[in-house]
């Protein structure tokens, strides 16, 4: 609604003299006003001029107020218009039918003008706030989108790292996440996490777990070490129900041993450079959830080529199609043999290409890295 | 009849009240003719459809005695009952006629 135009009001009844006394009364307050005599000459108004209000009268003959309030509620152009609708009728039933159908109030008739403006105004107030509210929470949730990709290292950026990404956030605070850590010249670690729940607390969270994977990720400490750490902290700071699974890779690219910590995450699939791939299965208790945790643990001998994929549970579960990543992570191991020859920086949109097709994405945040020894 | 003070009443100045009287009449006047129409043809629900229309926009402009009329009619034609819709006609035509004189029209 912008400030310097009229606020346009949608006046509908069969009465022609009652459609002149609200516009009469409305005009003179500043309003400008539509008017309509019957439901479909309302609803292609509503539709073209997208009032910022509309007065809809429930006993008209032909479409009833009733129709046209569902049709508009139905449409989303016009669905967040607020309806009032005029009413002769005093049984409660009809109110409640129209409060059902999404109307914001009635006016019971014969109205007076002075109430009908009344109620014009207090509506029009209570939609300025609420859509001032909605485009204030887009705004934040747009900046913790920026700020959370700002979060996600980018491949070229981190060129030692040697990995390709695939990250997808279904909503605009995903609740996927992943890091890059350079521990040293030659050991990097990769986190790959995934929150429960995606709400705006998680997107906050991230920024958590991000700094204590710089505080924690160390030479100092050994993988395990570091995730039993952070999982302490993240026990004393997570709100009661949130918890991550997680995927911590410990890569020391001189030695060629790679450490593997899990909790609570699908597999990892390592795929050598010569042989097939295979499942990494282990189990292990979730992060930030319980203080005495154990994790999965395993140190594999890797080499030169040998590629790894983390990925969250978006790329192996359906929920509409009932699978888990316990069966679905097994069925996919022919798919990164068919990928193979790809380099490592593409692997990722290649797999899920080839899993998806452009146009399938499953119903979840996806985020796949695919790491080369 | 006090057309300044229903005027008034309404937030509106006595000119536009006027303007709206003049709709009322037309509009009223052609109720009534559906009313009586309706009558001959025994057509309970045309009768109680013509009174709830009367009822309404009398009542909008502060006209509340023909409103209250048109009431009693809408509710007996709805019970099927149109013996009484004569006198009660006679009486919203009278009621018109007044504010038809009273506006000057």
């Amino acid at each position: 609604m912008d400030s310097t135009q009229p606020y346009t009001v949608l006046a509908v009844d069969d009465n022609l003299l009652n459609l002149k006394l609200i516009e009469k009364s409305l005009a003179k307050e500043g309003y400008r006003i539509f008017s309509a005599q019957d439901g479909p000459s309302a609803r292609k108004l509503a539709l073209e001029e997208k009032p910022d209000l509309i007065l809809l009268d429930i006993e008209m003959p032909g479409e009833s107020g009733f129709e046209v309030i569902a049709k508009l509620k139905e449409n989303p152009e016009t669905h967040p218009i607020p309806v009032l609708f005029l009413t002769g009728v005093s049984e409660v039933d009809a109110k409640l039918k129209g409060f059902d159908l999404g109307a914001v109030d009635y006016i019971t008739k014969p109205f007076h003008p002075q109430e009908v403006l009344a109620r014009v105004r207090i509506h029009l107030k209570l939609s300025i706030a609420t859509n001032s509210l909605i485009a204030n929470q887009a705004q934040k949730l747009r900046q913790i989108t920026e700020a959370q990709t700002a979060m996600l290292p980018a491949p070229e950026d981190n060129p030692h790292a040697q990995f390709g990404v695939y990250y997808r956030a279904l909503e605009e605070a995903g609740g996927d996440f992943y890091d890059i850590l350079n521990i040293s010249d030659n050991i990097t670690g990769y986190f790959v996490a995934d929150f429960s729940g995606h709400d705006i607390k998680t997107s906050y969270l991230t920024a958590s777990v991000k700094a204590l994977l710089a505080q924690n990720c160390t030479p100092v400490y050994s993988p395990l070490e570091s995730m039993k750490l952070i999982n302490d902290v993240l026990v004393e700071i997570l709100p009661s129900g949130k918890y991550l699974t997680a995927c911590y890779i410990h890569l020391n690219r001189t030695t060629r041993k790679l450490t593997i910590i899990n909790a609570g995450h699908p597999p990892v699939v390592c795929s050598p450079a010569n042989g097939e791939p295979f499942l990494v299965k282990m189990d292990g208790d979730i992060l930030g959830m319980f203080k005495d945790v154990h994790f999965g643990k395993q140190i594999l001998d890797v080499e030169m080529e040998d590629k790894i994929y983390v990925y969250s549970d978006g790329l192996v579960e359906s929920a509409q199609n009932k699978i888990t990543w316990a069966t679905g992570a097994e069925s996919l191991l022919p798919v990164y043999q068919s990928i193979d020859d790809h380099p490592y920086q593409y692997a990722p949109e290649k797999l899920i290409n080839e899993l998806f097709g452009k146009e399938n994405l499953p119903e979840d945040d996806i985020v796949v890295l695919c790491i080369k020894v | 009849m006090d057309f300044t003070g229903l005027a008034a009443n309404l937030g509106i100045d006595r000119e536009d009240f006027i303007e709206l009287v003049e709709l009322f009449i037309n509009t009223t006047r052609n109720d009534l003719e559906k009313m009586a129409a309706s009558l001959l043809s025994s057509d309970s629900q045309g009768a109680a459809q013509a009174a709830h229309s009367i009822k309404g926009a009398a009542g909008n402009l502060g006209f509340v005695e023909m409103a209250e009329v048109a009431k009693t009619l809408e509710m007996e034609a709805k019970e099927d009952r149109l013996d009484g819709f004569d006198n009660g006609m006679g009486q919203l035509e009278l009621q018109l006629g007044e504010i038809e004189n009273h506006a000057g029209l």
